[in-house]
This record gives structure tokens, C-alpha cells and sequence, in this order.
């Protein structure tokens, strides 16, 4: 059975040698996922995913004569 | 029947679709859509409301990021009610990317205009490590279109 590799800034390493976690940032501006891949407590992939809440509007204004 | 003053709705869509020229300095050779770019600035750096146009300092740069940014469409302009509205036809993201100094906003700018600045987003201080950078668009309608004119 193959191994499930991750790219990571070491190469590919195996999924399973690595600690995988998640964090959470949610506000009224975005919410924003980050996914961390740790080796023996070093980062080595970090991927994140951002939604953005900021709508903005242009607020086009209509003054008067 | 009675007369209401108003900002013509359809004039809203139209300034997202280029149909009007206020000044002087607009000249038109196409009617093809201009292209964007959406760029990646440090947290360090001051992009807002008086940036006029793309400019490469402060820009992110690292592994699998090229400078000037991803390119992006944006959704047909439409309105509703009395707001127009459009939004990026798709999310905008980065792939197997090394951004190792803090970012945390990403500025929309025509390359087909001079780089001409559209609107800055910002999201939080960001680093990504070989991994990918996705910046999700929001539902494209008149209450939550990533730009809208109301």
C-alpha cells in the first residue's frame, strides 16, 4: 500500500509522521482557516484559507441642486 | 405615477462597466473587459484608500509567488434593488506557496488601466509554509458582493 505523502518544505514526507492541527480566526472582517503540519515541532506546511466579510460598498451619494 | 430623486440604478452597473465618462481622461479602443490583478502586500506596508495604483514594494514575494499577483475576473455587474453589485467570479488562490514574512492584505488593481488601484482587502496577519493561500469570495448578490455600489 502506498504511503500518503504531503509536500512540505522538506519534500514529500509522510502524512502520518507529521502532527496536523488547526486554527480558527472569525470576525466581523474575515474568517480565516490556518492548517499547520508539524515535524518534530517545526512547521514544515502551512496552508490558509481566508473569507472575507469585508463587502464594501462604494456609497455612491446624491447631492441636490 | 410620481416623480422620485434617485441615482439611477442602471448608471450604478453601468460605472462598473465602464459605459460612462465623466471626465476627459477616459478613451476607449475595445470592448473586451480590462484584465486584474490581485497583489499580496506585507503587513508592514500602508496600502489603503490613497493607493492609486499596484506598486511591487512592500509586495509579498517567496516560493511559488510571482510578483504583480494572480489573476482574477470579475462576475457580470448587476444590481439589485438599488444596488449594483460584482464580485470575483472565482476565489483567488496561490498553490504549494512560501510567504514567510507577515502579510495581511491583498489589493485588486486593472493591469489593463496603468495598474489603476480597485479596493484593499485586509485579513489578519498571515505567514503560509508550502502550502496554499486561498482567499474565498463571498456570495455574489446585493448584500454581500465583495463590491457594491448602493
Amino acid at each position: 500500500m502506498t504511503t500518503p505523502l504531503i509536500y512540505t518544505i522538506n519534500g514529500n514526507m509522510p502524512i502520518e509522521d507529521l502532527e496536523y492541527s488547526t486554527t480558527w480566526e472569525d470576525n466581523e472582517s474575515y474568517t480565516k482557516l490556518i492548517e499547520t503540519y508539524k515535524y518534530e515541532g517545526e512547521v514544515v506546511r502551512e496552508s490558509v484559507h481566508i473569507l472575507t466579510r469585508q463587502n464594501l460598498n462604494l456609497g455612491l451619494v446624491q447631492g441636490t441642486m | 405615477m410620481a416623480n422620485t430623486q434617485a441615482v439611477c440604478t442602471s448608471f450604478k452597473t453601468e460605472l462598473l462597466t465602464g459605459v460612462h465618462a465623466l471626465g476627459t481622461s477616459v478613451t476607449r479602443g475595445s470592448s473586451a473587459a480590462d484584465s486584474f490583478k490581485a497583489a499580496l502586500y506585507v503587513a508592514t506596508a500602508t496600502v489603503n484608500a490613497s493607493t492609486t495604483a499596484y506598486s511591487a514594494t512592500n509586495e509579498v514575494s517567496g516560493t511559488n509567488y510571482t510578483a504583480g499577483g494572480a489573476s482574477f475576473s470579475w462576475s457580470a455587474p448587476a444590481s439589485s434593488g438599488t444596488t449594483a453589485y460584482t464580485t470575483p467570479s472565482a476565489n483567488i488562490s496561490w498553490t504549494t506557496v512560501t510567504l514567510a514574512t507577515s502579510f495581511d492584505c491583498v489589493l485588486l488593481y486593472n493591469t489593463t488601466q496603468s495598474n489603476k488601484s480597485v479596493a484593499v482587502y485586509t485579513f489578519g496577519a498571515t505567514t503560509v509554509t508550502a502550502g496554499n493561500f486561498t482567499l474565498t469570495m463571498p456570495t455574489n448578490d446585493a448584500t454581500t458582493g465583495l463590491l457594491r455600489l448602493a
